[in-house]
């Protein structure tokens, strides 16, 4: 009889060695999307905002890639004092938006949610949530397990028949042929967990070089959105106002707009009580004051452009909501890093060979040079197709390559990189 | 719901677990009670359920009425009307449908027709010959035909060697448990690694055969032969893997086939329970080899007719079987000719293969062009160029399937030299047994052909 129960034990911590070793494997097979490998950095922004302290993060932003990288919640607080967290993700539709919602409610009370339009029309008819697969495994998988995931993945597997709803709990059979791509990345948990810029996504492309506000006309008539967006917007509205939260509306410059838009979302406003801002009205876009092409305000912001409408954003919370500043160690300690993003950043508009050299000198850049030559960093080739000084400076804060060029006589000839 | 799905397993280990917790002479109850809902999960419909339940019936009766009337008469009817369904599917399949063509209604296709139809045949004659009385409890009769593990794709099992352990109940036994769980591993390992792998330059190569040189063709030909083994064998492994978690032996059905020296050797090997059914149910009773060289060879003609005919519903499949009809005749006429035992098993390996063409090409003029393209169109360059690396499968995954071929290889070498290789690893260290469980587990996990992203192929032997 020992013996039968000692086998059955050894039986058990095998069981026990082979689940945790499979849970481990998953782990590592899924894909992270960090700073360092991604311009949308979704795994890192949903793990950073569950490392959040409870309560302490007043304004929520939900949207799409647009909204990721507009509303920078570093500037809001450093100008107003205002704690505000960027949960929007690239592709999020107004279902992902409501989902994700709930699940912030679980660890925050926020006063404001700021909820981007421009998933309200069906930019996948492809996929029944607006939202294609890859997406929207990007912003879920990483959400905690609660009843808000186990209701998300069973209404997208009821809606989507493409989905496995299997694969959700067993993610290998979603990622397991991901082995052939798998990164350091992928075994350094504090990248894929760290997000000190709260879910905000830079990017540096410059935009048009000019953008024409909207000018509404007089009345509209109703437009029709994607059924499944409006049900889950009318949800939203819902949740905000059983919670007691103020639901801010808004489109961005550069959003598909017209009058029947305007109209239909002025009057779903007035409606339910909520406010609606269309930023790509005249006095808005004069408002935040954006140079273009330098400072983007057009679509997916740059990050010059954004820091212009986020300061006009959380003048808008600030005189609407009245929400009061306060002081958080996670944003004061966060200041510094977003300071050396930007300078990651500004070096990629120097074109002067002696600014460039002198911007240089930061101890977070780490700089790999040679005289025309191929220069590899981190097992990817860097080739200039000029001859002279060939320079490529790696971040260390955010872990990527943030700048390649040759410096040539007094001029910086910059190339193209990936994530740009 | 498949033999490889997460619900089959699930089911499996409600099935196990509520097998060993009830009392022993009760437990065939619950072999019966999940065969039947594993039943009704992988049937298209009720109606499919149904026509196999009236199968069950009409050969449990004529297995009591032969065992009182012992007539030929008797055993013709119990047969034709069991074997009923198959025989009008493969006849209105064969003839193109005409059934169909005209009533406007397809048949209905119970799954595992073809498994369970000769397995019943297989009962009635045996009854006939004396070999064993009926069984009289229809609910046993019909767990003997419908156990889960095996009822898709065989082995077809023989009444005898099955009943009593499906009957009797057996005592749990961690070691059964054990053995059954190595059995599964290796049988994902043959599916996953192997058998779905292959199968994706097979199909690229097949579905536009004529767009790729005789290497390639030639490769691809390879790949399918060794896809359909270790497809065949792996569920195979899966259902005696899954018996065993319950105390039953299902017996094996291949034995290294693609080592025999010969045709016949080959047949001998390769799905042992379809070819001693075909031995012992058309060939003998035909007169095997007994009335003359003229009869026998025409005997071996009309087996291998009926095998291709079982196997698929077109002349392809019958040309199929006549060819290794041909093969064993010519290899008899020849006698041995004195060849090293290598180059014999070469030359098998490559008739074997030039039929597996047929097989699986979509008609015979396709697969005659496959073979023409072999000889004409070979290009050496295509295994250096790179190119093969186009088919599907990148460089690494190509190199995945090449090592897990070679395991395969290693372990079908160890067993034909008679060293059990589970034996061998479960008379190790605690730390071996594990290591080797663990990482045989995490190999398939990560570098299986499986999941999303990927058309999983069901099992071949499924479709017959």
């Amino acid at each position: 009889m020992n013996a039968k129960l000692k086998r059955l034990a050894g039986f058990a911590v095998f069981l026990i060695l082979l689940l945790t070793s499979l849970f481990m494997i998953n782990r590592i097979l899924e894909p992270k999307y960090t700073l360092s490998n991604s311009s949308w950095p979704t795994t890192s922004t949903y793990n950073q905002f569950y490392r959040m302290e409870k309560d302490t993060v007043d304004v929520l932003f939900f949207g799409s890639s647009v909204a990721a990288s507009t509303f920078v919640p570093q500037v809001i607080y450093d100008e107003y004092g205002i704690t505000s967290y960027n949960l929007a993700s690239e592709q999020q539709s107004i279902f992902l938006s409501y989902y994700w919602l709930m699940e912030a409610l679980r660890f925050q009370s926020p006063k404001v949610v700021v909820v981007d339009l421009e998933f309200m029309e069906d930019y996948h008819p492809e996929s029944p949530i607006n939202t294609r697969e890859t997406i929207t495994r990007k912003s879920i998988d990483p959400m905690k397990w609660s009843l808000v995931k186990l209701k998300a993945i069973r209404n997208i597997c009821r809606m989507d028949s493409s989905q496995s709803l299997l694969s959700y709990f067993l993610t290998n059979i979603r990622f397991h042929s991901r082995w052939e791509d798998l990164s350091p990345d992928d075994f350094d948990r504090k990248m894929s967990t760290s997000a000190p810029l709260k879910g905000y996504a830079p990017i540096a492309e410059k935009g048009p070089d000019t953008y024409e506000p909207f000018l509404p006309g007089q009345g509209g008539t109703k437009h029709e959105f994607q059924n499944l967006m409006q049900e889950y917007l009318d949800r939203i509205v819902e949740l905000c106002s059983d919670q007691g939260i103020e639901l801010m509306l808004v489109n961005l410059p550069g959003a598909t707009m017209d009058d029947s838009i305007n109209f239909t979302h002025e009057t779903y406003a007035k409606e339910y009580g909520v406010t609606y801002i269309n930023l790509c009205l005249p006095q808005h876009i004069e408002a935040i004051g954006a140079k273009l092409p330098e400072e983007n305000i057009v679509y997916h912001e740059n990050i010059w452009g954004a820091i212009k409408t986020s300061r006009y954003i959380g003048r808008l919370l600030q005189d609407n909501y009245e929400i009061p500043p306060r002081k958080d160690e996670a944003y004061e300690d966060s200041g510094k890093f977003f300071e050396e993003v930007l300078d990651s950043f500004n070096l990629t508009r120097i074109e002067d060979a002696g600014e460039y050299k002198n911007a240089l000198a930061k101890p977070y850049f780490k700089v790999y040079e040679s005289e025309g030559t191929t220069i590899t960093v981190l097992g990817k080739d860097y080739t200039p197709s000029h001859s002279g000084q060939n320079t490529v400076v790696f971040d260390t804060n955010i872990e990527r390559v943030v700048d390649h060029v040759t410096i040539y006589g007094e001029n910086v000839i910059r190339y193209k990189l990936e994530l740009d | 719901m498949s033999y490889t799905s997460f619900g089959y397993y699930v089911l499996v280990a409600v099935i196990v677990l509520v097998y060993y917790l009830i009392p022993r002479r009760a437990r065939w109850i619950a072999l019966l009670s999940g065969s039947l809902i594993f039943y009704y999960l992988v049937s298209s419909g009720l109606s499919c359920v149904c026509l196999f339940i009236l199968s069950i019936a009409i050969c449990f009766t004529f297995g009591i009425l032969l065992e009182k009337k012992r007539t030929r008469l008797c055993l013709g009817a119990g047969i034709v009307l069991t074997a009923l369904p198959l025989i009008l599917t493969k006849t209105d399949s064969i003839l193109g449908s005409p059934f169909e063509r005209l009533s406007g209604f397809s048949f209905i296709v119970p799954v595992g027709l073809s498994f369970y139809t000769l397995q019943m045949v297989a009962y009635l004659a045996d009854i006939y010959n004396g070999k064993f009385p009926a069984q009289r409890n229809p609910l046993k009769f019909a767990l003997f035909t419908s156990f889960f593990p095996q009822i898709i794709q065989g082995p077809i099992p023989r009444y005898d060697a099955l009943a009593k352990e499906l009957y009797d109940g057996n005592d749990f036994d961690l070691d059964s448990i054990l053995s059954g769980i190595q059995l599964i591993i290796w049988g994902f390992f043959l599916k996953f690694m192997i058998a779905d792998k292959a199968a994706i330059p097979v199909n690229t190569v097949f579905d536009s055969y004529s767009e790729y040189g005789g290497g390639v063709v030639i490769l691809a030909g390879v790949l399918y032969s060794i896809q359909l083994y270790t497809d065949f064998l792996s569920c195979t492994t899966l259902a005696q893997g899954v018996a065993q978690m319950l105390g039953i032996h299902v017996q094996d059905n291949f034995f290294h086939p693609y080592f025999a020296v010969s045709i016949k050797d080959f047949w001998r090997r390769w799905h042992m329970s379809l070819s001693s059914w075909l031995r012992d149910y058309i060939y003998i009773p035909l007169g095997g080899s007994r009335r003359g060289s003229f009869r026998r060879y025409l005997n071996v003609f009309i087996t291998f007719a009926v095998s291709g005919l079982w196997h698929g519903n077109s002349f392809k499949f019958i040309f199929w079987g006549l060819l290794h009809a041909v093969y064993q005749i010519a290899e008899r006429v020849l006698d041995r000719p004195k060849v090293p035992k290598f180059l014999r098993t070469v030359i098998t390996f490559i008739l074997a293969m030039l039929a597996w063409v047929i097989f699986r090409a979509d008609t015979l003029g396709a697969s005659f062009a496959m073979m023409r393209s072999m000889v004409t169109g070979f290009d050496i360059a295509v295994f250096t160029d790179n190119s093969i690396f186009s088919l599907g499968l990148d460089e690494k995954e190509f190199t995945v399937l090449v090592l897990s071929i070679a395991v395969l290889f290693g372990v079908s070498l160890l067993q034909e030299k008679g060293i059990e290789v589970r034996k061998y690893i479960s008379e190790r260290s605690l730390v071996v047994r594990w290591g080797v469980y663990l990482l045989s587990i995490w190999v398939i996990w990560i570098f299986g052909t499986y999941g999303f992203g990927f058309d999983a192929s069901e099992f071949i032997y499924g479709g017959f």
